[in-house]
């Protein structure tokens, strides 16, 4: 596979149409419909041309488009599943409350703009905490992993993961 | 005696981040989370109250967020080229 080297004027559009049955299949082998696949790779699409609009660039284009995907695709089944499990089944108002929260346009809609003060603020925590997050959440690895490789305890990297979260937290709603 | 202390904003996001993290920890690649004991686990937390709600609500916003964002440490970038590669 050819990685396009970065470039602030990247055309995302032919990224995503060269990968486009690739994308599709990574998202459908996890939300198991290929109409919802679809959605999966337009919304990803629309999330990564306004965050790279206002970011600038991007290293290693495919592989940032593939983890949006299949990020979007698990985040979108276990959504569905919990609610399936929590909300459906059990007669529960104050959960049903809930899961109509979850799918609200105010929920899922996370604009460019937000993407770019999560960007900022963790841009703002100290390094280590940065990367231990991102190998967590955007590189799958586990704590333990990341704890091997930092040579720090599991239980600072949990701290950091939630460091991160939290400032993302401030970020996003604005908590002091 | 009813409690008169309930728990701190900065109490429920810690204890909704810890949900979080172990919903994470126990989905499998196909974003499956095979844990019923702690999905029930989990049920159960968030009927405690709206507060427990509002900050699960939170807490999934932030954390779908952030799946979307680019990362910056090249050894992220690897790891999910190299999972790519795997799935192409």
């Amino acid at each position: 596979m050819c990685e396009q080297p970065v470039s602030t004027e990247l055309d995302w559009s032919a990224v995503f149409l060269d990968y486009r049955d690739a994308l599709i299949d990574t998202s459908n082998r996890i939300v198991g419909c290929r109409r919802r696949a679809e959605d999966v790779v337009q919304d990803a699409y629309i999330k990564i041309t306004e965050m790279t609009e206002l970011r600038g660039s991007v290293r290693q284009p495919v592989s940032y488009a593939f983890q949006v995907v299949r990020n979007l695709s698990i985040d979108r089944r276990r959504r569905l599943q919990f609610e399936q499990c929590h909300f459906v089944n059990e007669a529960d108002a104050s959960l049903h409350e809930i899961s109509d929260g979850l799918s609200t346009p105010e929920h899922l809609a996370i604009q460019g703009q937000t993407l770019l003060a999560l960007d900022r603020a963790l841009s703002s925590l100290p390094e280590r905490t940065r990367r231990a997050f991102e190998m967590y959440r955007l590189g799958d690895f586990t704590q333990k992993e990341i704890a091997q490789q930092m040579e720090v305890s599991p239980t600072l990297v949990n701290f950091m993961v939630k460091d991160a979260l939290t400032a993302c937290r401030q970020a996003l709603f604005n908590q002091e | 005696m009813a409690n008169e202390h309930p728990p701190s904003d900065e109490q429920l996001w810690q204890e909704a981040l810890d949900w979080l993290l172990k919903l994470h920890e126990q989905t499998d690649a196909e974003g499956e989370v095979r844990d019923q004991v702690l999905l029930a686990g989990l049920g159960n937390w968030l009927r405690q109250g709206s507060g427990q709600q509002q900050m699960f609500n939170q807490a999934l916003t932030v954390w779908e967020a952030t799946g979307m964002l680019p990362p910056g440490s090249m050894e992220v970038i690897n790891r999910v080229l190299e999972r790519v590669r795997q799935q192409l």
